[in-house]
């Protein structure tokens, strides 16, 4: 009786907070990797010179944090993953992004969009999301072309994400036409913001835009309404989401905010996807689980393609051409980015964010 | 040079000023209620009480809970807002006071003799588990009121107080007073500061430490209650807000001096002063070298110079009148 190994099972990192503040992101796009892994499963794994393959996803929580990220990131190296979807927030992302360069780790990051991340000369970091270059681009351009608002207040919550996407804005407003009348910053502790929203009440913008998250930005809202602005807010794609619309309540109503990838309803299989991934976790879609599950395939058809050492997913991930996901379709550049970023702009109607316009940069 | 004059001037309007002064009283009447809490233990028991921010934070979820079962939205009319208000400041308050005097029981207490190291740590333990325990059982996500008590009164050209903050005024001024007026001329009040001047004399003397030390402790927990609901009308909460809640209120109490009732009422209302004028005027003031990211940085290098410069605070010299 000849002796048949099982068959091998591959371990695929999940990098992001799990239990916190921002839990609902990294929960979210955890469940959307999972059911990638599972789908793959179901139907019998991948195979690659003979040897069928199946996958488990090994989820670590980094706190959004870039200590603490280190260390996950390190636990995931040493329980010897192939390659890891995650981090969701650029600041632990990029911390993260290190470790997993220094092991030879694939690492498709579903959501960070800081531009540093991809900019750091390592082959490892990729990520399926349009970086904040090309968000902010797309923000300036809506807030003084589209809504025709000539003078612009910036604020941002000093986070690497925030302040990040704030200063592409910032690059971007002069040469959409418009001007730059005030640049605040708030503290990602602080719960009170009167000082800067005065100072830009002082300033008399048309649009305030503000880098950061909906944490913040839901108060920021209601305060600014409380102290009589009534100009619209732009923000990114931090803020997209059903916690900025329950915190700020009935003072969201008008607000913008930009996000990667098309509309939910415009993306071709949502809905199918959203219906698996409801009867599995029995919560709709929060944010970037379609993202999130178009990392995980990706992974696991380049180990398809080219076998199941670190190495060869690397390779198989870098030369990943017109990959037909679920968001989009994906080609990475040389950096790591994606050659096609489609953005889409929210705004909030009736408590919830409906899409008003999408954006197509490069490709 | 002239650039800097420049931005030095434009920044600066009268009505700016004023706004942000409004702003900075408001922002500081709640830290002195918070800060009042950490006064009173420290200067009963000389320890700081670092679960107390915690039992404010235990507070603004009472307050949600009680705002929540009535269904307040911002256009509820004021006959229902008001009583439901009042009833959440009497719950918070209540719940506050209980966790307050279960925590010296169970934490502080049994380590009355113990090392002053100790009950310190105990209280960074207990401050803990009370976030933990919200973030596990209650939630862990950022919760607002809707805009309750909408509107304001015009001041001066612009400038404009709205009713919550008239309301955050007054309500921190009045406990503020009641609780001097305790201390000066209840006997329970004379019992916290004899505890305050010499533990042992006291007891010696007939007066029941234990007991003045639980209504200590209940009564700057009532205290963090009312700020809870003064801060849950005009800012957000979860579960961490009492780490940085009361790391300002701490500071206030140490500016003002710590373990002195108008000292922490002073402490605060120049902290947040400090605060708001610091995030306005900064970049005028630094000719745009500071930015107003730069608002926590002021806000504690105040608590450093005034540590550096007089240890015992503005108002701690008057030993005789803390409690």
């Amino acid at each position: 009786m000849a002796f048949k190994p099982s068959d091998p099972v591959l371990k695929i990192g999940f990098i992001g907070m799990l239990a916190g503040k921002y839990q609902n992101y990294g929960i979210d796009a955890k469940n959307g990797a999972q059911l990638a892994v599972d789908q793959m499963n179901a139907a019998g794994g991948v195979q690659n010179q003979g040897t069928t393959y199946t996958f488990q996803l090994d989820p670590v929580d980094d706190n959004a944090d870039a200590t603490q990220g280190a260390q996950s990131a390190q636990k995931l190296v040493d329980d010897g993953v192939v390659a890891v979807i995650g981090g969701i927030f650029s600041t632990a992302t990029i911390a993260e992004s290190k470790i997993f360069n220094d092991n030879g780790i694939t690492q498709i990051s579903p959501s960070a969009t800081n531009p540093k991340y991809t900019a750091q000369g390592f082959k490892t970091a990729f990520r399926v999301i349009g970086n904040d270059v090309a968000q902010g681009h797309t923000d300036a351009e809506f807030a003084v072309k589209t809504l025709g608002c000539k003078n612009v207040a910036i604020l941002d919550d000093k986070s690497t994400y925030g302040q990040g996407l704030a200063d592409s804005v910032n690059d971007a407003i002069p040469g959409a036409g418009g001007k730059i009348v005030a640049r605040e910053h708030l503290d990602a502790t602080a719960s009170d913001f009167t000082a800067q929203l005065t100072t830009i009440k002082g300033k008399h913008p048309d649009v305030i835009f503000y880098g950061g998250y909906s944490a913040q930005a839901g108060p920021l809202t209601s305060q600014a309404r409380k102290l009589g602005i009534k100009v619209p807010f732009v923000m990114g794609d931090g803020c997209e989401d059903s916690d900025y619309t329950k915190l700020a309540g009935t003072d969201a109503e008008g607000a913008f905010a930009s996000n990667g990838g098309p509309a939910q309803n415009l993306m071709t299989g949502f809905a199918e996807f959203n219906t698996k991934f409801k009867a599995k976790y029995s919560v709709d879609v929060f944010q970037y689980a379609p993202q999130a599950f178009d990392a995980a395939n990706i992974i696991m058809n380049a180990v398809k393609t080219a076998g199941a050492t670190k190495a060869a997913v690397l390779g198989a991930v870098a030369a990943t051409k017109d990959y037909k996901g679920l968001v989009q379709s994906y080609t990475f550049d040389s950096k790591g980015d994606i050659t096609t970023s489609i953005f889409t702009v929210y705004k909030v109607e009736s408590g919830n964010f409906k899409a008003v316009k999408a954006v197509t940069i490069g490709g | 040079m002239q650039r800097c004059l420049d931005l030095l001037t434009s920044g600066l309007t009268p009505e700016g000023i004023l706004q942000q002064l409004i702003n900075g009283v408001t922002l500081g009447s709640v830290y002195a209620l918070i800060a009042l809490g950490y006064s009173m233990v420290y200067g009963v028991l000389e320890l700081i009480n670092f679960a107390h921010g915690d039992v404010f934070m235990i507070g603004t979820f009472v307050v949600l809970g009680v705002t929540g079962q009535f269904g307040l939205t911002g256009t509820s009319s004021l006959a229902l807002v008001i009583p439901v208000l009042l009833l959440a400041m009497i719950a918070a308050m209540a719940l506050c006071a209980v966790l307050g005097f279960t925590i010296e029981k169970v934490a502080y207490r049994p380590l009355r003799r113990a090392p002053r190291l100790a009950p310190l740590i105990s209280a960074i333990g207990v401050s803990f588990f009370l976030e933990a325990w919200i973030a596990t059982y209650v939630s862990s996500r950022d919760h607002t009121l809707p805009n309750l008590l909408a509107g304001d009164i015009p001041l001066y050209a612009d400038v404009t107080i709205r009713y919550v903050q008239v309301l955050m005024l007054v309500s921190s001024v009045v406990m503020m007073v009641g609780l001097q007026q305790l201390v000066r001329r209840t006997s329970l009040g004379r019992g916290m500061r004899a505890v305050a001047q010499d533990r042992e004399a006291a007891e010696l003397m007939g007066v029941n430490m234990d007991r003045v030390i639980s209504f200590t402790f209940i009564i700057g927990s009532a205290l963090a209650g009312v700020a809870a609901v003064l801060w849950m009308l005009n800012y957000s909460t979860n579960q961490t807000i009492g780490f940085i809640a009361g790391l300002k209120a701490f500071t206030a109490a140490v500016i003002g001096g710590i373990g002195n009732i108008p000292g922490a009422m002073l402490g605060g209302f120049l902290l947040g002063l400090a605060e708001s004028l610091g995030a306005a005027y900064i970049s005028n003031a630094s000719c745009g070298i500071f930015s107003s990211a730069y608002e926590d940085v002021f806000a504690f290098a105040f608590l450093i110079l005034m540590l550096v410069f007089r240890p015992s605070g503005i108002m701690r010299e008057r030993v005789s009148q803390r409690a």
